[in-house]
């Protein structure tokens, strides 16, 4: 399950340290853990080694972070090898690490191969004579919904085509900068010709304990005053009853915008039938919505209009 | 199709700032000490109340889980500790990558909220080692957090200590396994543990510990904050509710990450958010409707289905992470099958000869059934095999890698026999 392994040819520096930035951050990643668990950190400890070493961890690093973390050198060197994003051998300076997963396969992760073969001469697990290129097929990468994908470095390229790829290679061939994230011009995961959902979010409406739990609710008392769901001017208010007709209240989450918290706080100001709904005046609406904190959703989804046609296809029903 | 003003990730496309700013703009961090204040009891009793159920693959129920953690009274003096899971790797998934990059707020607040309701002061992010930008985004968040007193000593004001960590892997699967994730976040090989003992007693550090998907935790202060009968209003029935994130991928005219009603059947969401499939309805040959690890279904099937955890385990798939992989008529299904089978041979950690050797013997089985090299008798051997490995392992990678297979040879044997009869005629 490793990255590229060492082998007898890999020329091994004869000792390692941590420079003063890296050191820096060895320091706030052992931090991090309780005192006694600094092993907990050799795996951020041998991505900092990797990122100060070009790539790579040669064996003296396993050392020196074995020593730092108070472990035996084969505990370290067992976690080296068991996840592959460490190597244990150089690698080019632009690692190439392809996706072959199912789900960039089925979108054509072939041709993105068959762009490394052409471009740079090289397959997977092969690295360009000139340093520069390595190429690994890698498991899931998690963007796959932009696939097929390759993470160049730290880098996520995404929603590739031989062209494209092609091109992206031949631009770090010439020392160009690494374009990011998706290259047919997509921002994340939106779909591709733009976005369907979240287009016209509106501003949450404001916590509010009395609305949410208060009434009808959880029976958690939720303030030393019991929660009154009428202000004390009960001017505007709209005509109660006491119960549904019949005992069946109509299904007031057919209104649309109107959730189940709401229906149940509008039982509990009397309101069960979409006719009284229907009836509000303007000025019961507004003292509706500011009594049960509706912050205008009333208004906005038209709830008097709305609540009318559902009655009227009831009526219809019931006629039929 | 549900309304924008019952989404809970209002940013998952990034389109907005994904910063402290932005979150307090769409309704994070509002009112969180409230919350705590209620007490521990109660939070676990709203998630319940929910029917929120892990949004990791298994779909536990979330407040239950929690609720495993020892109460405040029969405490021992060990720490407790919050670990999220974010070693999101299930082929096909790509969700909770959207959640670190684009909406990070609610994944930390969730984080303190959780924490608290089990008694946790201090919680551990694992984020995969590869998402290396979204773990640095992660980070930054975080360091928002603690800059504006949300979390740190007295977080929110509550009176509750809470700090968060975020820990990067470094590229293995199997430290999605919530004990192979403790093991790793300790500093060994992703191993997984045999339980019990189970987390809750001893967890990280040997001290109680819950393991949950970014996706459970960052939920939860939106389905506090709107109140649990609404979350539990949204979706089929009471065992299925709320909103879910879906990864659609593969064949598919445009595919993308929506969040949608948990039970939404499987054409529409195919249709009004992946902009149908590709070449039409009818050029479906198969689903995989909740990442590699859970069992294809066939076209026929298909059409009408709720996307849920039940429904899908009655037909003997799974909801799993909901990452929806599409296959048209162009694929080669088998060989399709036969990639899952290589992944999961990489993967597996060698802890158990099952799996260990059965990933191997399975993958080369079917590489040999891709090209029809096989006998008709191989295909029940293979499904022989995949049961004997199935169950028989510490952790669910075995299980894992045998259930695909054996969706293949539920649903796709005729072509599997195609295939082997028509090298026979040809030899």
């Amino acid at each position: 399950m490793s990255g590229p392994a060492a082998g007898a040819a890999v020329e091994q520096p004869d000792s390692f340290a941590f420079d003063g930035e890296h050191g820096r951050a060895v320091d706030r990643a052992v931090a991090r853990y309780p005192e006694g668990r600094q092993a907990s950190a050799v795996l951020p400890l041998l991505d900092l080694a990797q990122r100060q070493h070009g790539g790579w961890v040669p064996q003296a690093a396993i050392e020196h972070i074995a020593g730092r973390l108070g472990m035996a050198k084969i505990r370290v060197m067992e976690v080296a090898t068991f996840y592959t994003m460490i190597n244990l051998a150089p690698v080019g300076r632009h690692h190439l690490q392809v996706c072959g997963t199912t789900p960039c396969m089925l979108r054509g992760v072939g041709e993105v191969f068959r762009a490394i073969r052409d471009e740079t001469g090289i397959g997977p697990g092969e690295t360009s004579e000139d340093g520069l290129f390595t190429c690994s097929e890698v498991e899931c990468l998690g963007a796959c919904v932009n696939a097929p994908m390759v993470q160049v470095n730290d880098d996520f390229v995404e929603d590739l085509t031989y062209e494209n790829f092609s091109g992206l290679l031949r631009t770090l061939k010439n020392g160009g900068e690494l374009p990011t994230g998706s290259l047919v011009g997509r921002h994340s995961s939106e779909p591709e010709d733009g976005a369907r959902t979240l287009t016209d979010v509106p501003a949450p409406t404001p916590f509010d304990p009395e609305v949410v739990y208060g009434l009808n609710g959880a029976g958690i008392p939720v303030s030393a005053e019991a929660p009154s769901p009428a202000p004390a001017e009960n001017e505007g208010r709209p005509p109660a009853l006491e119960g549904p007709r019949g005992g069946n209240a109509d299904a007031l989450t057919r209104i649309k915008g109107l959730g189940p918290r709401i229906e149940s706080a509008l039982h509990g100001i009397g309101i069960y039938h979409f006719d009284q709904i229907a009836a509000w005046t303007p000025e019961e609406k507004d003292w509706v919505n500011g009594a049960l904190k509706l912050g205008g959703r009333a208004d906005r989804g038209d709830w008097v209009a709305q609540a009318a046609a559902l009655e009227n296809a009831a009526a219809g029903e019931g006629g039929a | 199709m549900l309304d924008d003003r019952d989404r809970i990730f209002t940013n998952l496309y990034g389109f907005d700032d994904w910063g402290l700013e932005g979150a307090r703009r769409r309704g994070d961090w509002d009112q969180t000490a409230w919350f705590i204040g209620q007490g521990r009891a109660w939070i676990c009793q709203q998630i319940k109340d929910s029917g929120l159920r892990g949004r990791g693959g298994a779909g536990f129920p979330t407040g239950l889980k929690w609720s495993f953690m020892p109460p405040d009274d029969k405490r021992d003096g060990r720490p407790h500790y919050l670990v999220v899971n974010a070693d999101e790797s299930e082929p096909g998934t790509c969700k909770d990558r959207d959640i670190m990059r684009h909406d990070p707020h609610k994944l930390v607040e969730g984080c303190l909220i959780a924490g608290f309701a089990m008694g946790a002061n201090t919680a551990y992010i694992y984020v995969r080692g590869e998402f290396y930008l979204e773990a640095e985004r992660l980070q930054a968040a975080v360091d928002q957090a603690y800059g504006a007193g949300l979390i740190g000593s007295n977080a929110c004001g509550s009176g509750w200590d809470f700090d968060i960590h975020v820990h990067r892997g470094a590229g293995a699967y199997i430290c999605g396994e919530e004990t192979a994730l403790l093991e790793s976040l300790e500093g060994k090989k992703g191993q997984p543990r045999l339980k019990p003992p189970f987390p809750a007693n001893a967890g990280l550090y040997g001290c109680p510990t819950t393991v949950n998907n970014v996706e459970s935790i960052a939920v939860a202060p939106t389905i506090l904050r709107r109140g649990p009968s609404w979350f539990a209003g949204i979706g089929r029935d009471a065992r299925n509710t709320g909103t879910k994130l879906f990864c659609i991928s593969g064949h598919v005219n445009s595919p993308c990450n929506v969040e949608e009603a948990m039970g939404i059947p499987f054409r529409e969401l195919i249709e009004k958010h992946a902009g149908g499939v590709r070449g039409g309805w009818d050029n479906l040959l198969a689903v995989i409707p909740g990442g590699s690890s859970v069992p294809c279904l066939p076209s026929d099937i298909c059409q009408d289905l709720p996307m849920d955890f039940d429904t899908l385990a009655g037909l003997k798939s799974g909801l799993g992470t909901a990452a929806v992989i599409v296959m048209d008529k162009s694929t080669d299904i088998v060989n399709a099958i036969c990639r899952l089978s290589k992944f999961y041979m990489h993967e597996s950690c060698g802890q158990c000869t099952p799996c260990r050797e059965g990933t191997g013997w399975m993958w080369r089985v079917m590489t040999r059934l891709v090209r029809g090299d096989a006998d008709i008798g191989e295909i029940d051997m293979l499904e022989e095999v995949t049961r004997q490995v199935e169950g028989h392992t510490i952790c669910a990678l075995g299980d894992a890698a045998a259930w695909p297979i054996q969706g293949l040879i539920r649903h796709f044997r005729p072509e599997l026999e195609r295939r082997i009869l028509e090298r026979k005629v040809a030899a």
